[in-house]
C-alpha cells in the first residue's frame, strides 16, 4: 500500500497495512462523518491501494448500499436473490474474469437493526484435502450476461477466491457442494463480526477473505454503507 | 503469464467448460447414446486444447487475422467481438508445448475434430455407426496428454471417468 496522507495524519498507514496483509482486512474510524466526506475519504483511500473501479459501466466509483426490496433490485444482484434478508458469505465481482483486489466500505448509517457484516479469511480455514479439492475441481457457470463463463472457486493458476452464490450457478452436485463449503453455519470460530458505528471504514481483500450482510430483526433501509472498489 | 480479460480467451473459463463438456459426453456415454457421447468429447477436445495452449499465453489462442483479438490476448479489449484460432491450428501448436503430443494425436484430433465440424455444419451424419471403441482409446490418450501438459493429472477435474480411462 501506498503512503496515505489520511493515514498518517492519524499515524495508522503502517498498522493498516500490517493488518491487511496478515488477516485480510482491516478497520478504522474516519472522522467525517458526511456523505461528501465520507465517499472523498473511499476515493482518496482506494487510490492509495490501487486503482478505483465502478461496479458497472456508468456508474461512480462509489456505490451507495442500502437494504433493498427484491422487487426493486436487479435480478441478478444479491438483492434481488436475497432481497432485505441476509447474504451468504461472497466475494465482490466474482462474475469478472479477475474480480476486483479490494472491498472498501464506510458506513453513513448502521441502520435501526444494526445490522452486521460477517468476514471469512478463506486462508484460515482448515479445509482438509477432499474439501479443497472440490473448490478446484466443482464447475460453474459464471452469470455476467454475454460476458458469462465457465469457472471454479480456487484454481491453482490464480491467487484468489471466487465465491458468490448470486451468479455462480452450480453445474452439479459437487458445486452445490462446493459452494456449501463457505456456508454461515460451517465456521462459526472463523468468523469476524463487524459492527457498524457511523464513520467507520472496513477494507476486505476481496480475493481472500468472503464478506456477508447478517440479517435484521426490524426493517433497516436507513442502514448505509459506502463502497468502492479496487483493482 | 498474462491474463486474458475477455472469457473467449481464459485458460480457466475453457479449461472448465471442457471439463462441463466432457461430464455430459460420459453421461451421454452412459445412457449408450454413442453419438452424443462423441460430439460432446470432440467440443471438449478442442475446449482443453484451446486452454493448453491459452495457459502458456492467451494470444496463442487468438485469431492472428483479427488485431482486436490479438489486442485482447494482450489485455486490451478493443471490440467484444473476439475470435479464436481453428481446431486444426490447435492440434498443430499443441506439439510445440509438449513433443509428448505427437502427430499420431494431433491427426486423431483433427479427425474427430473433422467429424464434429460435418455433424455440425452439414447433412451428414458421420457419428452414426462408429463405435466408442473405434475412437475412445485415441482421444483418451490425447486428453492425458494435453492434462499433463497443463500440470493436471487424471483424478483432477476430469476424474469423472478415471474409473475406467485411460485404458
Amino acid at each position: 500500500m501506498n503512503d496515505s496522507p489520511t493515514l498518517k495524519k492519524r499515524g495508522e498507514t503502517i498498522q493498516v497495512g500490517t493488518e491487511l496483509f496478515l488477516r485480510g482486512w482491516t478497520s478504522y474510524s474516519f472522522g467525517a462523518t458526511s456523505d461528501s466526506g465520507l465517499t472523498a475519504e473511499l476515493i482518496t483511500l482506494a487510490n492509495q491501494l490501487g486503482t478505483p473501479v465502478a461496479s458497472r459501466t456508468g456508474r461512480q466509483l462509489c456505490d451507495k448500499l442500502c437494504p433493498t426490496d427484491a422487487k426493486l433490485a436487479k435480478p441478478n444482484s444479491l438483492s434481488g436473490k436475497y432481497s432485505l434478508g441476509e447474504f451468504p458469505y461472497h466475494s465482490d465481482t466474482a462474475h469478472w474474469l479477475i474480480p476486483c483486489r479490494f472491498v472498501v466500505l464506510a458506513c453513513l448509517s448502521p441502520g435501526a437493526a444494526n445490522r452486521p457484516t460477517f468476514l471469512l479469511d478463506t486462508q484460515r480455514l482448515p479445509l482438509d484435502e477432499a474439501k479443497r479439492n472440490l473448490l478446484y475441481r466443482a464447475p460453474f457457470r459464471i452469470r455476467n450476461g454475454k460476458n458469462s463463463f465457465f469457472g471454479t472457486i480456487l484454481s491453482k493458476s490464480r491467487h484468489f477466491v471466487r465465491c458468490d452464490p448470486g451468479c455462480m450457478i452450480p453445474i452439479d452436485v459437487d458445486a452445490e457442494q462446493a459452494l456449501a463449503v463457505f456456508s454461515k453455519e460451517r465456521w462459526p470460530s472463523y468468523v469476524e463480526k463487524i459492527v457498524w458505528t457511523k464513520g467507520r471504514v472496513v477494507i476486505i481483500d476481496n480475493w481472500r477473505v468472503l464478506h456477508a450482510r447478517g440479517s435484521a430483526k426490524s426493517l433497516d433501509q436507513d442502514r448505509i454503507l459506502f463502497r468502492t472498489l479496487v483493482e | 503469464m498474462k491474463s486474458a480479460k475477455n472469457p473467449t480467451l481464459a485458460a480457466e473459463a475453457l479449461y472448465t467448460k471442457s471439463q462441463v463438456y466432457i461430464r455430459r459426453g460420459l453421461k451421454a456415454q452412459s445412457n449408450e447414446e454413442a453419438e452424443e457421447y462423441q460430439l460432446w468429447a470432440s467440443l471438449a477436445l478442442e475446449l482443453l486444447g484451446k486452454a493448453g495452449l491459452a495457459k502458456v499465453h492467451p494470444a496463442l489462442i487468438a485469431d492472428p487475422q483479427h488485431f482486436q483479438s490479438l489486442f485482447a490476448a494482450c489485455g486490451r479489449e478493443l471490440s467484444t467481438d473476439v475470435r479464436t484460432i481453428t481446431a486444426k491450428t490447435v492440434f498443430e501448436r499443441l506439439h510445440h508445448i509438449d513433443k509428448d503430443f505427437d502427430k499420431r494425436h494431433a491427426d486423431f484430433c483433427m479427425q474427430i475434430s473433422l467429424r464434429r465440424n460435418a455433424e455440425l455444419h452439414s447433412g451428414e451424419s458421420p457419428f452414426t455407426d462408429m463405435a466408442p471403441e473405434a475412437w475412445e482409446r485415441e482421444f483418451w490418450g490425447a486428453v492425458e496428454t494435453i492434462l499433463k501438459m497443463q500440470g493436471k493429472v487424471w483424478n483432477h477435474g476430469w476424474e469423472l471417468k478415471t474409473q475406467r480411462h485411460p485404458p
